[in-house]
């Protein structure tokens, strides 16, 4: 499996740094970098490209905590998975459902200020679960990966998942409103 | 992504939009989601003498996973409980035309049905 920890040089972890990251970036880059290729062969230049692009993916991919979250889980052997979801519960798909219908009317609606506060409410809410992948990834690894701990954290991952998506298609619906 | 006329209909006109009252007896209420796309589905179903009497749903997402959604409880109304376990995913996908990326829109569709059904199974249970 691709593992962009590998491609940049960095242990496998759910707490990692800015500025550790795009070091990171920088440095696997060094080598790969256009300038290095400007007189090499078209072979070489579009390897070199490639390569580059890879990279740029494996930092994007790792900078985000939930993509972080999801590539840990996948590397270790607990892939998500695609389509319907069996981890969340009832209730949460209830709140889910809430969260979407206000989402629904704050999209109609014409008044900034509350779309404003709205937004940071879900954000708060993936914030939440941020922190507490944070510790559960942190207990996992002190568990050494063990499957029996695995269950929560996907639990969490995908609670955040669908918040996420609903803030992003909610940010993205408003903007278009109001350009 | 083109859709379907039949999709855009129910994307257009939602059948049974609702919802009913998921503490009563003779409600079976299935919820159901596929975080990747953000989308969550509520289906319902009132049964009386073993009779689906009215199916309602309630679907945040996709136009696919609307119609899919529309489509079932439209399909429910009128079956036994017997008869709405055979409803299956790809009769939905041929109904609608799905293309091959929305197939799980309506398999998020079966799911939801087997819930609710699950729902007022274990109610009836519970009862006697």
């Amino acid at each position: 499996m691709h593992d962009p920890f590998l491609l940049l040089n960095l242990p496998r972890g759910f707490d990692l740094d800015d500025c550790v990251l795009r070091g990171a970036l920088i440095k696997a880059s060094l080598d790969w970098h256009p300038d290095r290729f400007a007189l090499a062969s078209e072979q070489e230049r579009q390897r070199a490209e490639a390569k580059m692009a890879e990279l740029n993916e494996a930092y994007a991919q790792l900078r985000d905590p939930l993509q972080r979250a999801e590539i840990l889980l996948s590397l270790a052997g607990f892939p998500l998975g695609e389509g319907s979801d069996h981890t969340s519960s009832p209730e949460f798909l209830m709140e889910m459902m809430e969260w979407k219908e206000k989402a629904a009317e704050h999209e109609k609606g014409d008044n900034p200020e509350q779309l404003h506060v709205f937004c940071q409410q879900l954000q708060q809410e993936i914030d939440q679960r941020v922190e507490k992948l944070r510790d559960g990834f942190r207990a996992w690894q002190k568990a050494d990966y063990c499957p029996g701990t695995v269950a929560p954290l996907r639990a969490l991952l995908t609670e955040a998942i669908y918040l996420q998506r609903t803030l992003d298609s909610l940010q993205e619906a408003t903007q278009h409103h109001h350009d | 992504m083109v859709y379907s006329e039949k999709v855009i209909d129910h994307y257009e006109n939602p059948r049974n939009v609702g919802s009913l009252d998921k503490d009563a007896d003779n409600v079976g209420t299935g919820i159901v989601g596929a975080p990747e796309c953000g989308d969550v589905m509520k289906l319902q179903i009132q049964v009386e003498d073993g009779v689906i009497k009215d199916a309602k749903f309630k679907t945040f997402g996709c136009g696919s996973a609307i119609a899919s959604s529309s489509l079932a409880t439209e399909w429910l109304k009128g079956r036994t409980i017997e008869e709405a376990t055979e409803i299956r995913n790809v009769d939905i996908v041929e109904e609608l035309a799905l293309p091959p990326v929305k197939i799980h829109c309506s398999v998020l569709a079966e799911d939801a049905i087997k819930q609710a059904l699950a729902d007022y199974q274990k109610k009836q249970e519970e009862k006697s």
